[in-house]
């Protein structure tokens, strides 16, 4: 996220950002921290007004992002019976959140002002990790579930009746520190993150083997155009490792970054010929909406014909062919080739397509034969 | 014949051109008769309506049905939701479909800012701490959106300054007894020191049971200037309170500009308006009417002249008889399987038109220069578009309009869209060669000489419709709803003149004969006629063994693109099966899309469901999502139609599941009812998505269903629906699925219930259905002892949330609570036992209807649907049985693909459950009861420990606990203790029906004690038991007459029988069966989350059961049943039948 983007941002959830840099304690070799000055909509509450909260940056010896913190009170007092402390969020330089500490002399609590016992903390902290939690689907009015009497029609099952996902006496806590914790905060350290890690920092992101690194190396990587062909290969070798839901950021990032066309169609047919099945679906997928691809790039995808094992990236890659009236002789070799497959269904869709082409002698011969073997199934 | 079919199933061995003339022979059978009339409509067009209406001002009889779950098809299926300039309604029932405000509550227009006082507190529940919740513009929920008053209250306002008022509105909302405003008084001042009464106004709406989803409208006329305005509220005597919503002070109006564009000359309407308005007219005319039924065979008489239509729907198939036909669809369905002649309809290029609302919308679609308007308090304007595609058409089968379809959705859908189409719209070129050809272009309805609609050489019919015989030009009118409908009342006045002449058809029989090389199969339906018509109940007509057209044929056919059907459909075209989707309704994704419960409360959000709603986030393109409002409804169906056809696969809209095809136990194919009749559908596997076992059922295969054992069933909704809002969750009602006028009093009643709505669902929520006894059923037990099994596809999360009430005794011993759990669902769950070629994914699964809670949730289902479909692609590219895949390979699919853990690859099934483990559950049942899984797992093991432990007791309370058990599995070894601890005991706070958010015990500790002492069958049990029902009031809660009644029907004492009888005739226990539509409609409450009608009800229904299996008293338990197997609600008829047929 480049500055304009979170401006807009901020503007569009009413958030207002103050940005004042304080920094505390000096001198390259030491760690620094840096004050940011917010407001914000409290994320438990997107009706409210801004208030003002810090967070607080800490930079590596060598200035890198590190680590973040901010204090927030513990929940918003919904109803007069609450007993409100600080608590210190701590997140990761990627904006996951890591931990929190409860001010000291204060102590976090349950209905009727029991005290959090060390299961509640430990759960606490479970709920704060789980950054797929149910609390994030359900409102604050869902909180509160079905009453008998006294609140009408309320439908019971947007309801958070989970007591897996709260601590039970502390439901408004939870759901109030979850949203500091993985809520608008999460993406500003992110993007405060983004802006400070110097290129060399962003591109050692990519040789992680967490997805989470990699993907942030992604975003930033191409908010700050850093676009050279090194960093695209780079891109394009980690795409060996990381796990097939960050093809699509791995796309946006080569297309952003290819000089032209050409070099795009590159990258993408070096990871199509070695790549999972997940991943080429994808990239084809991703190729639908271009019309502008040149014939020889589809020569060239249909290469790794061989190496298919599932019908669905054959179907895929097939019909973006015909659509296109891609079709030729090389096209037709490699799926003769398929004609012989382990799995029917993938001979059958290559036979299939063939049918319907004008073929050289050899590859009709070896359609005819396929037909010959299989007529009762076709 | 009947081998060579398997074989061509099986390995797939006919090509699709031998398909194309190939036939299957259905045996003779008997259709059973559903209604007899003078005259029969096809189609539920407007025009049809007014046929129908007119048909029976003159005095027929007649009966329409409807293909869509609605009325006016024409207008609403389609979009076209406008009358363009020149077109005046000229009859009442225009009128209403056009009024915009017929039956809605006036449309309330902001007014003047000001800011009030109050003269008593809010209560907190519904605060008003800043002071604008009565000026803020939001009152469509009396939940969140309002201020509660304890008793009476004066609300003044100041606008700041001396205004002219012309009128002022109080909005309240009410619910019988707790919170309704008897009048309000309205008093105005310039000082606010001297005031002036100038109006009052009473509430008039005061009988109704709930108002709470749109308020109450209390209106006062005022005149005059003031600046201050004193509303004095008085609440009702039999209220505790007043929920105020908004309070609205207006001036005169200011003149609008008259608006003289073409294009603002069109006067839209809504489809609840139009809906409500047909809906009105039939029920006013007495025509009887159903919805989703679609024309299958022509009945034909002695002489061979037409006599009447069989249709088909969720009830199986039915006779009409009648003397004329009134065929009102678009492509004159009716008469082209009466024979009449056509003209041949043009291969190749065909124009076809389609309607979207609101966002950007694709290339070439073409402004309409009109809103449709949707919303109640905040109204959104979708602005209209109207699409021209061009498809190849090879021909006019079903197939290629079904495909037609696809590519129009191709080419209009776009992000922002909010609604659209539901069929695409044609003038067809192919019009029946009639009588006398009407030449020319349109001049008018009366114009058309009526031979121009009747077909050569046919006697009895009528086309209604554009494919009457007249100009292309003069279709394109017809289809317009002012003429069309003017047209048709000349055709049901002449219809019914006919019919009058014509004597009834006598030697009624379906039309129909075998043709050459057709194959034998068993095609399985249900014909159990429809139960509202007992008198023509033993009336059939014969159907002839005949020859059924074989439509399509694939590798897999996914029967219902629901929650599990559309991933069904994903799962085996990705999987490489040529693959099928046959979706009644226009939209994919069941209750999550159409169904609008478009947020997931629990349920596994892992592997193919984790792909979905990464989708239809990213299809939102860049637009908000916030995902604690749920998911674009819109983008979802769009996404999981594509994820079929981008696979490969094709969908079919409009079509029904009716049939199964079963060779030597195997199924071979579906018979689908469609918009153009009746077909085979030919597959190497049929997969059920239902959610209710249809195909199972229809080949008669032993199923789970409400019976007389007991009548829990979860809890059902309909919606309002909104385009372009997302989350509503309802339950209100029960409906069975299998009951078509069950499902006609649901849309009837919920079109009454959502006055003002821009639409109502088309999709019914219910949550339990029919299930399957497959290869396993999956036990609440299994759930709680954490069952792992060696075949588990999907790993399903919730809790035991049954919107109901449970029947198994293990929650009669330790109720369910709320704590999340995880239940395995095995492959073999889906497997029908003793058949092969068939899954059953979803609600039809194998399980115990107490178990599949936590097994329904929405991303379970996906998953599990996902898997079924890639089950059956493996199955067909194989050759072999769907029960014979490699659970391995699919399980490792199922593992890459996320949706299991790798540790269920290869796992060992956890049970049995071993003596050693048993004795030790045995011991910790004295304690607290938590082995009671394990007991119940293998009550045989179980039991003779329980009957050691419970003599071997060390204590009273232990001795009580074993007793439990042993009685709540039939063995009197502790009645002694019973006797005495329910003796001892006084009735402790019970439960009640309420459906919606409610979980843990639904009976009582003493409810499971007098449950439990009845079921030890011992007769020194009853006079405890009576005592214990002598103690019941009225006001006593439903699950204590729920145990009294269990205990004693158990013991089936005549003794019982005349406390049961006295308990029944205390005030307000009986008459709650819903027996006639218009009574029906004035006790169900507009509150989506119903709790009171089924509570009586059930504690009504079930009391007489008791009774009846007593002995019955004086014929009332009987009388009773009887009422309820008559009840709309059709598992209330089913199961008040299957007790009554206990005894005959």
């Amino acid at each position: 996220m480049n500055a304009g983007d979170l401006l807009s941002r901020c503007l569009r959830w009413f958030i207002v950002l103050v940005a004042l840099f304080v920094l505390v304690g000096a001198g390259p070799s030491r760690s620094i921290e840096v004050s940011h000055k917010l407001r914000i909509i409290h994320p438990g509450d997107p009706n409210s007004q801004p208030i003002p909260v810090t967070l607080v940056q800490s930079l590596d010896t060598h200035g890198e992002p590190s680590a973040y913190h901010m204090w927030v009170d513990s929940v918003i007092c919904r109803e007069q019976n609450c007993q409100v402390v600080k608590v210190k969020l701590h997140w990761n330089a990627l904006g996951k959140y890591q931990r929190y500490e409860v001010a000291k002399g204060s102590k976090l609590t349950k209905l009727d002002h029991v005290p959090f016992t060390d299961a509640d903390h430990a759960k606490l902290q479970s709920i704060l990790s789980d950054r797929n939690s149910p609390l994030m689907e359900v409102t604050k009015e869902g909180l509160t579930g079905p009453k008998s009497k006294g609140v009408d029609g309320v439908s019971g099952a947007t309801v958070l009746t989970l007591k897996s996902n709260v601590v039970v006496g502390a439901g408004y806590c939870c759901y109030d520190l979850w949203h500091w914790a993985n809520g608008e905060v999460a993406d500003i350290v992110r993007a405060q993150s983004g802006q400070r890690f110097s290129e060399a920092a962003l591109k050692k992101l990519l040789n992680s083997d967490k997805d989470a690194a990699i993907s942030f190396a992604l975003v930033h990587l191409r908010k700050r155009k850093l676009f050279d062909r090194e960093t695209a290969i780079a891109v394009a070798r980690s795409m060996r490792r990381a796990s097939d839901k960050l093809i699509d950021p791995a796309l946006t990032y080569l297309k952003a970054a290819a000089p032209n066309d050409a070099a795009y169609y590159d990258d993408i047919v070096i990871i199509f010929s070695d790549c999972s099945e997940e991943k080429r679906v994808h990239i084809i997928t991703s190729l639908s909406d271009d019309k502008r691809i040149p014939k020889n790039v589809y020569d060239r995808l249909s290469s790794a014909m061989p190496k298919f094992n599932s019908h669905h990236e054959l179907h895929l890659l097939l019909a973006l062919i015909t659509s296109r009236g891609a079709g030729s002789d090389e096209i037709n070799q490699n799926a003769a080739r398929l004609l012989k497959h382990k799995k029917f269904f993938v001979a059958r869709r290559a036979y299939w397509y063939l049918k319907k082409q004008t073929l050289s002698p050899d590859v009709k011969a070896q359609v005819d034969a396929f037909h010959k073997k299989h007529r009762l199934r076709l | 014949m009947r081998n060579e079919l398997l074989s061509f199933v099986v390995i797939v061995m006919a090509s699709l051109q031998v398909l194309a003339e190939m036939t299957v022979t259905e045996s003779a059978r008997q259709i059973p008769v559903a209604f007899e009339v003078d005259v029969v409509v096809i189609g539920g067009t407007s025009r049809g309506v007014a046929a129908a209406e007119a048909a029976a001002q003159k005095g027929a009889s007649v009966f329409l049905a409807a293909p869509r779950p609605y009325l006016g098809e024409d207008i609403c299926g389609t979009y076209r939701l406008w009358l363009e300039a020149g077109e005046e309604p000229a009859t009442d029932l225009q009128r209403a479909m056009f009024s915009h405000v017929s039956g809605q509550p006036t449309p309330i227009k902001r007014g003047y800012p000001f800011t009030y006082t109050a003269s008593r507190p809010f209560a907190k529940v519904h605060p008003d701490s800043k002071r604008t919740v009565l000026t803020d513009g939001k009152f469509s929920s009396a939940a969140k959106e309002s201020v509660q008053y304890g008793g009476d209250v004066s609300i003044t306002a100041d606008l700041g300054e001396a205004k002219e008022i012309t009128r002022a509105s109080v909005l309240a909302y009410q619910r019988k007894s707790e919170f309704v405003v008897e009048k309000v008084a309205l008093f105005t001042s310039m000082d606010k020191k001297s005031w002036k009464k100038v109006a009052t106004v009473g509430n008039k709406q005061i009988i109704a049971t709930s108002i709470e989803e749109y308020p109450l409208d209390l209106p006062l006329t005022v005149g005059g200037k003031a600046r201050y305005l004193r509303f004095d509220v008085e609440m009702a005597d039999e209220a505790e309170r007043i929920l105020l919503a908004e309070i609205v002070i207006q001036g005169p109006e200011k003149k609008k500009k008259v608006q003289t564009t073409e294009k603002s000359k069109r006067r839209v309407t809504t489809p609840w308006t139009v809906k409500a308005a047909l809906d009105d007219a039939l029920l006013k005319a007495k025509v009887d009417f159903l919805y989703g039924s679609y024309v299958t065979d022509i009945l034909r008489d002695g002489a061979g002249q037409v006599a009447g239509v069989v249709i088909a729907n969720r009830s199986g198939r039915q006779a009409v008889r009648a003397k004329v036909i009134i065929d009102a669809t678009d492509r004159a369905i009716a008469a082209r399987l009466a024979g009449a002649a056509f003209v041949d309809y043009p291969k190749g290029k065909q124009k076809f038109s389609r309607i979207v609302m609101g966002g950007k919308p694709t290339a070439g679609a073409k402004d309409l220069g009109i809103s449709y308007v949707v919303g109640t308090s905040r109204k959104v304007a979708y602005k209209v578009y109207e699409h021209q595609v061009e498809v190849d058409m090879p021909d006019a089968t079903w197939g290629s309009f079904a495909r037609a379809d696809q590519e129009a959705r191709n080419k209009t859908w776009h992000t922002g869209q909010a609604g659209a189409a539901e069929m695409l719209y044609q003038v067809p070129p192919d019009p029946v060669i009639s009588r006398k050809s009407h030449k020319g272009s349109w001049s008018g309805p009366d114009a058309i000489d009526l031979d121009a609609l009747r077909p050569a050489k046919l006697k009895h019919v009528y086309v209604l419709g554009p494919s009457a015989d007249v100009s292309r030009d003069a279709a394109e009118k017809l289809m317009r709803p002012i003429a069309g409908m003017a047209l048709g009342r000349r055709v049901g006045e002449a219809a019914a003149a006919d019919a009058a002449k014509r004597s009834a058809p006598r030697q009624v029989a379906v039309a129909g004969r075998v043709v050459d090389d057709s194959v034998e199969a068993n095609i399985g339906e249900m014909l159990n006629g429809l139960r509202s018509r007992p008198s023509l109940g033993a009336q059939h007509v014969p159907s002839p063994t005949r020859s059924i057209p074989v439509i399509a044929r694939y590798d897999t056919v996914v029967v219902g693109g629901g929650t599990g059907g559309a991933p069904a459909g994903v799962g085996a075209a990705r999987g490489g099966a040529q693959t099928l989707v046959i979706e009644y309704l226009h939209g994919l994704g069941g209750v999550g899309t159409l169904g609008r419960i478009s947020k997931y409360y629990h349920g596994n959000r892992v592997g193919f469901t984790s792909e979905v709603d990464k989708g239809v986030v990213d299809m939102a393109a860049g637009e908000k999502v916030d995902s604690r409002r749920g998911w674009n409804i819109e983008n979802k169906m769009e996404w999981l139609r594509r994820g079929i056809v981008k696979a490969g696969g094709d969908v079919w809209y409009q079509s029904l599941g009716a049939g199964s095809i079963v060779v030597d136990k195997t199924f071979v194919g579906v018979v689908v009812a469609t918009p153009h009749g009746r077909g085979a559908v030919l597959a190497h596997t049929v997969i059920d998505a239902t959610g209710n076992a249809v195909i199972p059922a229809c080949a008669g295969l032993e199923t789970q269903e409400i019976t007389g054992e007991h009548i829990s069933v979860q809890g059902t909704g309909l919606p309002p629906y909104t385009p372009g809002e997302s989350y509503k969750n309802s339950d209100w009602t029960f409906t069975d699925d299998d009951d078509v006028l069950d499902m006609w009093r649901i849309h009837v009643v919920g079109r009454k219930k959502y006055r003002g709505a821009f639409d109502t669902g088309q999709l019914i929520d219910t949550r339990a259905r029919r299930r399957i006894v497959g290869d396993i059923v999956v036990s609440p037990m299994d759930i709680i002892n954490k069952r792992i099994y060696p075949d588990v596809i999907t790993v399903s999360k919730s809790n035991f949330d049954n919107h109901g009430f449970s029947s198994h005794e293990l929650f009669m011993i330790t109720p369910a609570d709320k704590a999340g759990l995880v239940g395995n669902v095995p492959y073999r769950a889906l497997l029908p036992k003793g058949y092969e070629g068939i899954l059953v994914t979803g609600l039809g699964m194998s399980a115990h209807g107490d178990a599949m809670p936590v097994m329904r949730m929405q991303p379970d289902v996906q998953n599990q649907g996902y898997a079924a479909g890639k089950a059956s692609a493996m199955a067909a590219e194989e050759g072999i049985p769907a029960r014979q895949v490699d659970i391995s390979t699919l399980q490792k699919h199922l593992v890459d693909k996320g949706i299991i853990p790798e540790s269920m690859v290869g796992a060992s099934d956890s049970y049995p459950i071993s003596a050693d483990k048993m004795y030790e559950s045995v011991k910790t049942i004295g304690k607290n009861y938590s082995g009671i899984a394990q007991v119940l797992a293998n009550p045989k093991m179980g039991i003779p420990m329980l009957q050691d432990a419970y003599k071997n007791a060390s204590n009273e309370d232990e001795k009580l606990r074993y007793a439990h058990v042993l009685g709540m599995l039939f063995d009197d070894t502790g009645a002694e203790t019973l006797i005495k601890a329910v003796d001892k005991a006084t009735w402790d706070k019970g439960w009640n029906f309420r459906g919606m958010g409610q979980f843990g015990a639904t009976t009582s500790p003493v409810d499971n004690l007098v449950i439990a002492l009845g079921r030890t069958g011992r007769t020194e049990t009853l006079a405890t038991i009576i005592r214990k029902l002598k103690a019941l009031t009225p006001a006593s809660e439903f699950s204590h007459a729920r145990a009294v009644a269990m205990a004693l029907e158990h013991l089936k004492s005549p003794q019982a029988a005349a406390p049961l009888a006295e308990f029944l005739k205390k005030p307000g226990t009986m008459g709650h069966s819903f027996l006639e539509i218009n009574d029906v409609i004035s006790r169900t409450p507009s509150n989506i989350n119903d709790n009171s009608t089924r509570n009586n009800s059930l504690r009504e229904l079930i009391v007489a059961r008791a009774l009846y299996r007593c002995g019955d008293h004086e014929g009332l338990g009987e009388k009773i049943l009887n009422q309820y197997a008559a009840d709309f609600r059709g598992h209330y008829s089913r199961h008040a039948k299957a007790v009554l047929n206990e005894r005959r």
